[in-house]
């Protein structure tokens, strides 16, 4: 077991996972003093039908002040201010977020300006801001991927100022997650695939990166095993709630496990596919990760190697060779790639040249990869990473992603 | 997995390591702690590690206050005055440094202070609290129960149960370690390990798994390190290195006992130790082997070999051998333990000094606390009492 010298970890958020367990939201409420939350969700997860389920799973128990399904795909600091103000004008004293990423970071939002009873998030940016509890903050995640629920970040877009937010707090953190397969038993499998696999590299980069610990890499082990052996039952059956739940249940694991340790080169290059050709995060995170344990092998091979064993189980771990464990583990989240292809119909793409928009139009174009190779060198993750990277790293490893071929590891530089 | 939920809690920020105590001052500033009131024991102030606290606070601004004189006794006269004392001096946070009395005392501070006077009776028993209290830090220094970072306090006939009384910060930094009697070390040990493991076995929940993992791991290594060490014989630790690696587990210990309310060797092994030689640790992991045979018995069971074995171990034992491996694992320990101590710690409950007419009263008084059938539980501590297999009555 790798212990550093010095490690925290904190995970303060209530995890309440389960079917049925939106019923407890009322209980989860009454307990922090609070009885009349306002739901925050956005017009996709309305017009899907969850905020009703939502809503209907809990109207019996507990007065709902309002509900606000306007937060944009980008959360948005004149949409965080304006539903602050509608929350004071309607007494309201607690939040329930429904929804994916940016609905946790508006819900987040919402809660500094209400919680420090202000008009305006803008007082509150910088480290140390906030200095005290929030009103309570519920997180029903809606897809199976991100971790937000667990996460103690917010990013608010201000875009008459063009630029994003960052607002980092433990107070940030919700009270508690909400796990509920009822939430994720409609979303599509070519989404759920990519989600999934969004969680997996949280995991793997949580395992294999430079800032792991004990507790991360537990967690971290946990969520692979889960969504390892529960992402092709989804495909197969999309109604397996049981499937469902534990894919949505690794999801936050995996969240907790990234969040304690920070992630590496999968999310400093596809954030940077994200934002140069704004592509899924999921599915620049599906591709990008054998290639990211390609890169990293000759640093980090060992720990690579101890993760067959969650992915593939204990027998194909003992049956495997020790110095072909690392390898067959890349191979197998490549397998892995290709299944989820053909079980969404080749929707899911297994390198960057497949990824295309609703109309079939290429979205990461060749001759795009140098900016986006130029674009991660200015993401943080870049510094958890165990192997350095530089530009042309970044390009060669982008390339390859790009055509679909194995990383040429001979020609990793060395660090 | 149909039909089935779970819930997992832990409202503590845990700093594990070389320097530990250097980031504490940053984190009391984020939660606007000013002038946090230090409460610890005459016997650790005098140990001299309260130096590295105050070192650690030197230059951030945030001033001290240390009271040192928690004891066994008064303790509600006690409370009093430390409320008193809290008010008048205008602290605003409280740091726990010590063991048990001093994280109970230090948790019920916290009550009072913050909800008022009439807190003390209003708040007493479960949930009765109902938003965060003032910042609380807690920092071993030798020995610990897990009790200290659980949901649980008690002083006299107050006793409380709310997820607010965890504490915000626990900081293990191993120069706050002084020195421990083996067998103390040993008694930590052998709880936290027992209350891991039936946490780890008993309940299919992910995130007490990843905690209890992470703790078994812990003891596993701190294990062999406390059984060579020879200290038996001079019955007093010669250096510090186990104590804060068995404090980890301990700290990790009070967050499962907080999630797990349904543990079965925990209330049983501390019945047994009342009418018993053996110290409760002890007499938890005796009850182990015989616990986990009956609360396995019609389940996939293999799986609790991997947090004692390893990724490596696990895989290359079959699926069908890896229940008596664990099984075979923890009477290794506490025969290892009988060995090395010369027969001091015991390896079955008769060793223990436990009368076979204690017996029934134990499994009346147990089986008001558990599902468990009075038939059963005479069983296990039957076979317990001689150190019988299960398997074989």
């Amino acid at each position: 077991m790798y212990i550093p010298s010095y490690y925290e970890f904190c995970c303060k958020v209530k995890t309440v996972a389960g079917h049925g367990t939106l019923e407890r939201i009322p209980g989860l409420l009454e307990a922090m003093g609070a009885r009349n939350p306002m739901i925050i969700t956005d017009k996709g997860v309305s017009q899907a039908g969850l905020a009703t389920i939502v809503i209907n799973a809990i109207e019996d128990k507990i007065s709902i002040g309002s509900v606000e399904d306007d937060v944009p795909p980008d959360s948005d600091l004149k949409v965080v201010n304006h539903i602050a103000s509608i929350y004071k004008k309607k007494a309201c004293d607690s939040i329930i977020a429904v929804g994916g990423g940016s609905v946790l970071d508006t819900a987040k939002g919402v809660n500094i300006v209400v919680s420090e009873d202000a008009d305006d998030l803008m007082q509150f940016t910088g480290a140390g801001a906030l200095k005290r509890e929030l009103k309570p903050l519920i997180a029903v995640p809606t897809t199976a991927g991100t971790g937000s629920e667990v996460t103690l970040v917010a990013v608010i877009a201000d875009h008459d100022n063009n630029r994003k937010m960052l607002f980092t707090s433990y107070f940030l953190l919700p009270d508690a997650a909400i796990i509920d397969p009822r939430m994720t038993l409609t979303l599509p499998v070519h989404i759920a695939a990519p989600t999934a696999m969004d969680a997996m590299t949280h995991a793997i980069e949580a395992y294999i990166c430079l800032s792991k610990n004990p507790l991360s890499d537990a967690h971290a082990l946990e969520a692979i095993e889960m969504i390892s052996n529960n992402i092709m039952a989804v495909m197969e059956a999309p109604d397996d709630g049981d499937a469902r739940l534990a894919l949505g249940t690794a999801a936050t694991l995996a969240g907790i496990a990234f969040s304690n340790s920070m992630v590496g080169m999968i999310h400093t290059l596809g954030h940077s596919v994200g934002s140069v050709c704004h592509v899924p995060h999921g599915t620049c995170m599906s591709i990008l990760l054998p290639y990211g344990l390609e890169y990293n092998m000759h640093k980090v091979g060992d720990r690579i190697a101890e993760l067959l064993f969650p992915l593939a189980g204990a027998k194909v771990y003992a049956t495997t060779p020790r110095q072909e464990r690392a390898q067959k583990c890349v191979q197998y989240t490549r397998d892995m790639n290709q299944k989820l292809y053909e079980a969404t119909n080749g929707i899911h793409a297994r390198n960057l040249k497949e990824i295309t928009d609703r109309d079939q139009n290429p979205m990461v174009p060749q001759s795009k990869l140098p900016e986006i190779a130029r674009t991660a060198l200015g993401d943080g993750s870049i510094f958890y990473n165990p192997e350095a990277l530089e530009y042309d790293d970044c390009l060669m490893v982008l390339t390859a992603a790009w055509q679909g071929e194995k990383l040429d590891q001979s020609k990793v530089r060395k660090g | 997995m149909e039909n089935s939920s779970f819930e997992y809690l832990c409202r503590t920020k845990t700093g594990f390591g070389k320097n530990a105590l250097d980031h504490l001052p940053s984190d009391l500033s984020a939660m606007d702690a000013k002038k946090p009131f230090v409460i610890t024991s005459k016997a650790v102030a005098q140990s001299g590690v309260t130096a590295h606290l105050i070192d650690a606070f030197k230059e951030s601004g945030i001033i001290l206050g240390i009271w040192d004189n928690a004891l066994n006794d008064n303790l509600v006269d006690t409370l009093r005055d430390l409320t008193d004392l809290y008010n008048n001096k205008g602290f605003d946070a409280i740091i726990a440094l010590g063991g048990g009395v001093v994280a109970d005392l230090s948790k019920i501070l916290n009550i009072i202070v913050s909800k008022g006077p009439h807190a003390l009776k209003e708040c007493k028993g479960t949930d009765n609290i109902d938003a965060p209290l003032k910042p609380l830090v807690y920092i071993p220094s030798g020995i610990c129960t897990g009790r200290e970072t659980s949901r649980y306090a008690c002083v006299a006939e107050y006793a409380y149960d709310s997820q607010f009384l965890m504490p915000d910060i626990a900081v293990i930094d191993p120069r706050m370690f002084s020195k421990a009697p083996w067998e103390d070390m040993v008694n930590e040990a052998l709880r936290s390990f027992t209350n891991c493991l039936e946490s780890y076995a008993k309940e299919d929940n992910p995130l007490i798994r990843s905690y209890a993992y992470t703790a078994l791991g812990v003891i596993m290594e701190a294990l062999p390190n406390i059984m060579e060490s020879d200290l038996p014989n001079n019955n007093q630790s010669q250096d510090q290195e186990h104590l804060p690696l068995l404090a980890k587990a301990s700290v990790i210990n009070g967050y499962l006992i907080s999630n797990c309310d349904t543990l079965v060797c925990r209330p049983l092994g501390k019945m047994i130790s009342e009418k018993c030689s053996a110290p409760e640790g002890v007499c938890m992991a005796i009850i182990l082997p015989y616990v986990l045979e009956f609360l396995c018995k019609d389940r996939e069971t293999g799986r609790i070999l991997l947090p004692l074995a390893g990724i490596e171990r696990y895989c290359a034992i079959p699926d069908t051998q890896r229940f008596g491996k664990v099984l075979f694992i923890i009477r290794e320990i506490i025969n290892d333990f009988f060995r090395i101590s010369n027969g001091r710690v015991p390896r079955t409950l008769e060793e223990a000094g436990l009368k076979q007419e204690d017996l029934a009263g134990i499994v009346e008084s147990m089986s008001k606390r558990t599902d468990i059938e009075s038939k059963a539980l005479a069983l296990i501590l039957d076979n317990a009492m001689s150190g019988r297999s299960m398997t074989s009555s």
